[in-house]
């Protein structure tokens, strides 16, 4: 055996060039394209997109809402992330592959580097789902602009989750840790985003959180630093990165890394905590969007919409649903001026700490019908048709808003206040009412149909009132807000809906007076329109005409009384 | 001046009150040497210790002319370097190509077209170019063991360490195994550990006996027949005394040690060397 010189050595194959970026690179594309095989990664990102359309699939597009709702949908998928990188991050040590690493030529660290940059495969799957579901909402006539930072967040998510799975790898190298994280996480994001209530949603702490929702407030009213947020999601992803890098020797690009992005988390962190000016009160705003000057309005006919900035193209689809009701009135019944103007009811305003709690808009007038913030589509669209043809219909048969919802005092037995509601229940022009409402569109007349059937005869729990309530869907807040509808006139409106709509109407007109008189009985509507009445039995005869009765003693504060 | 590939001086490791290595020494350059020695000899030890991932605590090592104690020169060996432990882990989600392939990166082999074809050469060299798609999973025991040799092969090492390799081999993949070894020998420096001593006659020029931590017996394979020269016996009853006595395969009673009444004294092999020098130790192992 002759023994070789250092001369003689054969040389090593240095196919390419022995540089760590190389071996990262190609290290990072093959962990990438793995983890998006993963079953994990592609539940996620199913479930993500099953979420996205489910949360809007029944309301029309509404791209400032929409954003949120994206990048919340993708919290799934940055949990399923978080689990499959720290998966991939402890393959070595799970399947004993760690001897044999150390035997190669490549650190460890440039193993974590490259499982780092593999999860941009996720996060470009993440901007995928995300750029889909805003296509698919902006093919379906969408108001308002998205926030390019809110859309930014979800991908960011995305990013963090990865990031956090090899970091949790590294320094908590347990398959049972991530699990245990996502958990936590989870826990703080519906502490977050569903638990905080009331006065609280206003506290700014919560924007440390990975992803604060709107807390179902117009997004007009809210002051959302989304900026600053995503400059903090993306330090808070850079920061994981370094701190898995960490675990090895440190290098000096690594350290001068953590050091900026420490220093961009404690900038953006801070400036997104930063106490709301006052000057920016929610309450104003809401006052100021809504008040006749600032809203771009426009006559058609009789009616005057007037919609808030960036959701013009939603007049159209009032006035489609408007006018079929006010064609079947008579002439002289018609509510003039009527005005629909749309406003922030239905959404809650967020306020300062000094005002104590959610806000309210500028009081509306009797002649208005106000539809709020969102629009129903597919499933959704007769709900939203009947709701406000019913609100144009309401004003038309005299139901005033006055009364609908006040405090009352607090009911024998009770402590504190209670409130007032009144119900139309019993009295001929809820018939009326109902039957205007769903005579609007084959839509409309099948959700209340539907309604009928599925509620029908039922008691509302919410009143424990004797009398069959019905609910529906109420995108008009007002002035149909707090009106509480009888089951047994919504069952004969359905029965009057199968009859010819001219007969209806031209016996609507020609009784008009009695229909529309308060005191007019359900009983007396249905000879006047030849209806039958329906089963299974008549109200209770306490709740017909005006007058009140007390809800039932079963521990509710709601005082029931007829509609004046 | 020439180096050997390999140069240990004194090596020593301790596990606690154990020495796992003590004092030990020899001098390895190009061809196949065999590392024998009965379970707990202080072999996979030696072996981590030549292949860098365990750091011995006194003693001189020099590896591929190289330090491995030095930082810069210990990924210099690594690169030069094909090690296949005892029990070298696998990923059963990755098919046998893509484990390859994995490694192969690791083995800094950056260049996607080189890489392929240096994976497909070493799936080759171990007969399962047929089996490349296959999840590991998959794959039996032995033709994980063959993946795991393929690893090894990877980057063309001029070092090769193979722990145990021919462990759970079937007799033909045995064949294979010893043709590809000793074609590999040729023109590099192989070492291998088996507790097998027909490894060792068919593959090995040298032969390196360690038991307790300790080299028993450094030199070629013969020589380590010739050490039982004189108390190999044979006879036709069982003998009576101690020493260690096994039936053959022709029915008569074969002895080491000290020569029972009757017998006739016969021709070594390398297993009656083996035994001699390890006694009790292997006994063990027989049994
Ligand atoms: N990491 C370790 N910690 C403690 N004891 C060890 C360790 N590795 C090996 N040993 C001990 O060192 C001795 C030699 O082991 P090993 O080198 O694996 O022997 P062989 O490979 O010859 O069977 C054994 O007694 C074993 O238990
Ligand atoms: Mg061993």
């Amino acid at each position: 055996m002759t023994a070789a010189t250092p001369d003689t050595v054969r040389p090593v194959r240095r196919h390419g060039g022995l540089r760590a970026a190389a071996r990262v690179r190609v290290l990072a594309r093959i962990e990438g394209r793995r983890l998006l095989a993963r079953p994990t990664v592609l539940a996620g990102a199913g479930l993500s997109l099953l979420t996205m359309v489910t949360l809007t699939r029944t309301t029309a597009p509404v791209l400032n809402r929409d954003d949120t709702t994206a990048s919340a949908a993708l919290l799934v998928l940055a949990a399923a992330t978080l689990l499959a990188t720290n998966a991939a991050a402890l393959r070595s040590r799970r399947r004993a592959t760690d001897e044999l690493l150390a035997s190669m030529p490549t650190p460890p660290r440039v193993r974590t580097l490259a499982s780092l940059c593999s999860v941009a495969g996720v996060v470009a799957l993440a901007g995928l789902l995300g750029g889909a579901f805003l296509l698919w909402r902006l093919a379906a006539d969408p108001v308002t602009a998205p926030d390019p930072f809110e859309l930014l967040t979800g991908p960011a998510l995305v990013a963090l989750g990865g990031c956090l799975g090899v970091a949790l790898a590294r320094w908590a190298p347990s398959v049972t840790v991530a699990p245990v994280v996502v958990v936590g996480l989870a826990a703080l994001e519906f502490s977050v985003n569903l638990l905080i209530g009331g006065s609280e949603y206003g506290g700014r702490v919560k924007w440390l959180a990975p992803f604060v929702g709107q807390h179902g407030v117009a997004r007009e009213l809210l002051i959302r630093p989304t900026g600053w947020h995503l400059a903090y999601l993306v330090a808070l992803v850079a920061v994981l990165g370094c701190v898995a890098l960490l675990r090895h020797p440190a290098t000096r690009p690594t350290i001068a890394t953590a050091g900026a992005a420490v220093l961009v988390l404690l900038l953006a962190g801070g400036a997104q905590l930063r106490p709301l000016d006052p000057a920016q009160d929610p309450n104003a705003l809401a006052a100021e969007l809504t008040a006749a000057a600032a809203q771009d309005c426009e006559q058609r006919d009789d009616v005057t919409y007037c919609a808030l900035p960036g959701y013009e193209p939603w007049v159209d689809r009032w006035a489609a649903t408007v006018e079929p009701v006010l064609a079947r009135l008579p002439e002289r019944a018609r509510p003039r001026p009527l005005t629909v103007r749309q406003d922030f009811l239905g959404t809650r305003l967020e306020s300062l700490a000094d005002h104590g709690g959610p806000g309210t808009a500028a009081e509306p007038t009797h002649s208005e019908v106000r539809p709020g913030l969102w629009r129903g589509r597919n499933a959704g669209e007769g709900a939203y048709q009947f709701g406000l043809a019913l609100g144009v219909a309401a004003l038309a048969v005299g139901l005033s808003p006055d009364g609908a919802l006040s405090p009352a005092d607090a009911l024998p037995g009770q402590v504190g206040e209670g409130l007032q509601a009144c119900t139309p229940a019993g009295q001929a022009r809820s018939v009326v009412a109902l039957w205007l409402a769903g005579q609007t569109s084959e839509r409309s007349a099948e959700y209340l149909r539907n309604e009928v059937e599925r509620q029908g005869g039922t008691t509302a729990p919410a009143t424990g009132t004797p009398a069959p309530e019905i609910y529906f869907a109420r995108p008009a807040a007002h002035p149909i807000g707090a009106l509480n509808f009888g089951g047994w006139e919504a069952a004969v409106a359905v029965q009057l809906l199968r009859q010819a709509p001219d007969h209806i109407a031209g016996l609507v007109d020609r009784h008009w007076d009695t229909l529309s008189d308060p005191a007019t009985t359900t009983d007396e509507a249905l000879a006047l329109l030849g209806a039958d009445y329906p089963a299974p039995g008549r109200p209770p005869a306490d709740v017909r005409g005006p007058g009140s009765t007390e809800a039932g003693s079963s521990g509710t504060d709601w005082r029931l009384v007829a509609c004046p | 001046m020439n180096e050997p590939t390999v140069e240990i001086n004194g090596l020593g490791r301790r596990f606690g009150r154990l020495r796992a290595l003590d004092d030990v020494s020899f001098s390895l350059d190009d061809g196949i040497t065999g590392l024998l020695g009965p379970n707990g000899a202080g072999k996979t030890t030696m072996l981590r210790c030549l292949a860098t991932v365990e750091t011995p605590d006194t003693g001189r090592l020099r590896i591929l002319r190289r330090d491995p104690g030095r930082v810069s020169e210990r990924t210099e060996i690594r690169r030069r370097l094909g090690y296949l432990p005892q029990e070298p882990g696998f990923y059963p989600n990755f098919t046998a190509y893509d484990f390859l392939d994995y490694l192969a990166v690791l083995k800094e082999l950056v260049d996607d077209g080189q890489r392929r074809r240096e994976v497909r050469r070493v799936l080759d060299a171990v007969d399962l170019g047929d089996r490349a798609m296959t999840k590991i999973r998959k794959l039996s025991g032995g033709m994980r063991r063959r993946l795991a040799l393929a690893q090894a092969l990877l980057a063309d090492p001029q070092l090769l360490i193979l722990d145990e390799p021919t462990t759970g081999l079937d007799p033909g993949q045995r064949l294979r195994f010893r043709d590809l070894v000793s074609r590999l020998g040729e023109d590099r420096t192989v070492l291998l550990s088996t507790h097998q001593t027909e490894d060792v006659a068919a593959l090995c020029e040298r032969v390196i006996v360690m038991d307790r931590g300790r080299v028993l017996f450094d030199g070629p394979p013969r020589g380590l027949a010739e050490t039982a020269r004189g108390s190999v016996w044979l006879a036709e009853q069982r003998p009576a005394g101690g020493g260690v006595t096994w039936r053959n395969a022709d029915g008569r009673y074969r002895t080491i040690g000290d020569p029972p009444a009757g017998a006739e004294l016969a021709d070594p092999t390398i297993e009656d060397g083996y035994l001699l020098l390890v006694g009790d130790a292997a006994l063990a192992d027989v049994a």
